[in-house]
């Protein structure tokens, strides 16, 4: 016992003021700062531009981030935060604790089309694929549909949409393509769902160990094993009704707005010296131009033959009644 | 009956435990005020949708897992008693300690590497032109998990209460010259079934508060425990009153449960403290063989997801692992909290067992409280502790710096229940020798701890010890909502690598967390064996 209250006294005493001269502290998630993520290299890039030191807090995932913004409310000490996506944007700006960027017309990937967002800016994007074992499955479903439809005993791992953003990215994937069918969709799905796990990594680990033939990630997963592990064997699937798209943000906060390094920072981040590590570091397309030609694996990857994605209001305004649509579809 | 008298001793011995308990009740009830405080204007208006088929999935699950674990763990016990010449007896039961201390998806694996579509099993029937292919998802793979987590735990403690059983009962027994099956029905049936509730009440807490396996093995959102539901809505939804009435929906189901099986008999121990004999029991040919085959069976059952997880671990780029700073933060962070949060808990559970036997012997009204505690504190939802201080240490300014101290308390008293089932019936034999010898010499204070209970309580206390770091090594739960880039542990380091592609990684770090699990196990069990005989 003696060793908590000591622990407690002595960490209280640790508590300092969040902002010194020259710093700058940013909200992530964890893979983020990870030692193989982008964040130590655009740390180090960023604290040399700017002679200043970046502190970076980092939790579970996107929506962890927002959670505990919720929480700190006004108190809060992020100046930038970095890593929601654009499903959380809308809610995020709700809370009234982010300031417009001020960046007017920035430069970004024709991918992203004419950026409307006043207060975030993206850092990165991703799509959607199913990923499949070609070592098992020779004839991967070319479409939704099939996938849906077909009566092959291949098996595919999901994610809960409850408690993950990938899981949430196929809900909406299917009812972009569905609609007022996506029941009938899950419902026609469901056998061939081997298990539907808490988070993206839980899922990921059952794929590469084999229990599932199929896998719902991303399109860039295939350059990880081609780039890192020089394999060829996991590939994603091309769906032609489209894929769904992932588009993560930055943005600053009130408090950020009053430190000019904030927005130093989110110039930054559209430059290639921030944009060159996102690839291989984080497994995502940059948003903006790099310095040099991506890896030639990236030209290979799945090219979506249509992009959805619904707007951050229409999420925030529908995502317990399609959640509760879900749960009803798949529970037995 | 004379009115009890209590001694400086006896004061003493209360005043600590009620100060421990006080601690606790304070340490779990902030929580759950800064919860239902934060949710209290609309928890009456709670959102509690598509509850009930999560309940009757919770209870139903869990019931199946206790039975299943128990059933097969009394014969399984009852094998290791009797045979005790079984070659590697000692190491089977320091194999069963080892599940404890393994994070749930690394078990989870493991069970799939055995029993999945492309497990071993699978594999072999393949190979064997069986066109059979297993498929454990859904309620079957959480009741297989379940069952590997806590059969072994059934087994060690249905051991302990059977080491009970005075060695004068079994030399009569020889005499008699009864079988084994009369010595399963006449000797130890009567004690297996006064330790059977308090047993089953352990397991079914553990089960019902389970949630990595019930959500990678349960097969679709229809398997979900109220644990998946509080998760959800503390970490996604930010619905502070649905968390809030679900947790007290558990706590009250937890006390239930925990209120009907107290009614119906001990609580159970794990120290194998109590009269050891040394006799070992004369078996037929016959005996011999089926304990042998229970036996090995069950150590098949429990080593085999071991086994895939070496075989997958061995394959990890260890030289990478080992070099690397992350991992050498996360070494020294686990080791740091396991050591504090052992300690504490510890510390404890000695001041609650000590008051707990003078409140007993004295027959104090809060004796109850005393023997109710380590149930009631395995009820709670270590999720509902880490996001209630959470929430205040957000509040209060920088939760990254309290963020150490916070895991280790919630490891503490995660560690609880199962400290003070080494720790009270350890004390009560120790108490019962020492306290009149004690008085008459006038011996008290720390003299005292120095010369008499420190000495006969050495190894229960190292075992505790051992146990709540073992516990505390696997834990995801605590560190998932406070660890940081700086707060990174041996599994939450598993869980970062695994969330980035590096699925050999993680499998290299589970090898690491048994192979620490193994030797605190193995620490545990020479213990034991080596406990003294008065």
């Amino acid at each position: 016992m003696r060793t908590i209250i000591l622990a407690l006294i002595s960490s209280a005493a640790l508590l300092s003021p969040a902002i010194a001269e020259g710093a700058l502290t940013v909200y992530t998630y964890e893979s983020f700062t990870a030692e193989w993520g982008p964040g130590p290299k655009v740390e180090a890039a960023f604290e040399k531009k700017c002679g200043c030191d970046v502190k970076f807090v980092s939790v579970a995932d996107g929506v962890a981030l927002l959670n505990r913004l919720k929480l700190e409310g006004e108190n809060t000490s992020a100046e930038i935060v970095l890593g929601l996506d654009t499903n959380l944007t809308s809610e995020a700006a709700a809370t009234g604790l982010f300031a417009p960027h001020g960046i007017s017309a920035p430069k970004l990937d024709a991918a992203l089309g004419e950026w409307k967002d006043a207060n975030f800016l993206p850092f990165d994007f991703g799509y959607f694929a199913v990923i499949y074992d070609s070592e098992k499955v020779k004839t991967p479903p070319a479409s939704l549909k099939e996938l849906v439809e077909s009566s092959a005993g291949e098996k595919i791992v999901i994610q809960d949409p409850r408690t993950s953003t990938p899981g949430l990215g196929l809900l909406l994937w299917m009812k972009s393509v569905y609609g007022d069918q996506a029941a009938i969709a899950w419902k026609k799905l469901a056998p061939r769902i081997l298990t539907v796990t808490p988070g993206w990594s839980e899922a990921y680990g059952l794929f590469t160990k084999g229990e599932a033939e199929m896998v719902l990630s991303y399109t860039t997963s295939p350059a990880y094993h081609a780039i890192a592990e020089g394999s060829q064997r996991y590939k994603a699937a091309a769906f032609s009704e489209g894929h769904y798209m992932q588009v993560e943000v930055a943005g600053q906060t009130e408090k950020g707005a009053q430190n000019p390094l904030a927005k130093q920072f989110l110039t930054f981040m559209l430059t290639p010296e921030f944009q060159d590590v996102i690839p291989e570091n984080n497994w995502m397309l940059p948003a903006a131009a790099t310095s040099k030609p991506l890896n030639p694996v990236f030209g290979k990857l799945v090219q979506p033959a249509k992009v959805w994605l619904k707007s951050p209001e229409e999420v925030e305004a529908n995502r317990k009644a399609w959640i509760a649509e879900w749960l009803a579809a798949l529970g037995k | 009956m004379a009115r009890a008298v209590f001694t400086a001793l006896d004061k003493g011995r209360l005043a600590r435990g009620h100060g421990a308990l006080a601690l606790i009740l304070a340490f779990c009830g902030t929580a759950l005020v800064t919860i239902v405080s934060l949710g209290a204007p609309s928890l009456a208006y709670a959102d509690l949708s598509g509850l009930w088929p999560i309940l009757r999935f919770t209870l139903l699950q869990a019931f199946l897992s206790t039975l299943i674990s128990v059933v097969l763990a009394i014969p399984a016990a009852f094998a290791l008693d009797q045979f005790r010449t079984f070659p590697g007896r000692g190491a089977i039961i320091a194999l069963f300690g080892l599940p404890l201390a393994l994070p749930a998806l690394a078990g989870a694996f493991g069970i799939l590497a055995l029993l999945g579509r492309n497990g071993y099993a699978a594999q072999a029937l393949e190979s064997a032109g069986i066109g059979f292919k297993p498929d454990i998802y859904g309620l079957s793979g959480v009741l297989i998990a379940h069952v590997f987590f806590n059969f072994p735990l059934a087994v060690r403690l249905f051991l302990n209460a059977l080491q009970t059983i005075p060695e004068p009962y079994w030399k009569l027994s020889a005499t008699l010259r009864m079988s084994a099956l009369q010595r399963l029905r006449i000797l130890c049936l009567p004690v297996l079934r006064a330790s059977l509730p308090g047993i089953s009440g352990m397991i079914f807490l553990l089960c019902m508060t389970s949630f990595t396996l019930v959500l990678v093995l349960g097969g679709g959102p229809s398997a979900a425990t109220l644990e998946v539901a509080i998760y959800q809505s503390l970490t996604y939804d930010l619905d502070l009153p649905r968390a809030a009435a679900l947790t007290l929906i558990q706590i009250a189901l937890a006390g239930a449960a925990l209120a009907a099986l107290a009614l119906a008999g001990a609580a159970p121990d794990l120290s194998g403290s109590g009269g050891r004999s040394r006799w070992s029991p004369a078996l037929t040919s016959n005996e011999k063989l089926t304990a042998a085959a229970i036996i090995i069976f069950s150590a098949i059952f429990v080593a085999a997801p071991f086994a895939a997880i070496a075989a997958d671990g061995l394959r990890a780029d260890h030289l990478g692992i080992l070099a690397s700073e992350r991992f050498a933060l996360a070494l020294r962070n686990s080791a740091f909290i396991a050591a504090s949060s052992s300690a504490a808990a510890v510390l404890l559970s000695v001041s609650i067992a000590a008051a707990g036997y003078t409140a007993e012997r004295t027959g104090s009204a809060a004796r109850g409280m005393f023997q109710l505690l380590p149930g009631l504190v395995l009820a709670f939802p270590p999720i509902v502790l880490g996001a209630g201080w959470f929430i205040l240490a957000v509040r209060g300014g920088n939760p990254d710096s309290v963020a150490a101290p916070m895991v280790i308390a919630i490891n503490a008293v995660m560690a609880l229940p199962f400290a003070l089932r080494i720790l009270i019936p350890a004390f009560a034999a120790a108490a019962a020798r020492n306290d009149r010898l004690c008085q008459s010499l006038r011996l008290s204070g720390f003299n005292r701890l120095r010369l008499v209970d420190f000495p006969s309580l050495r190894r229960p206390l190292i075992m505790a010890l051992l146990f709540a770091m073992a516990l505390s090594l696997g834990d995801f739960g605590a560190i998932a909502l406070f660890g940081s880039d700086r707060l990174v542990t041996l599994p939450s380091l598993l869980f970062a690598k695994l969330g980035s592609y590096r699925t050999d990684d993680a499998a290299g770090i589970a090898l690491y967390l048994t192979l620490l699990a193994a030797f605190l196990a193995a620490a545990a069990n020479w213990l034991q064996r080596s406990s003294p005989h008065e």
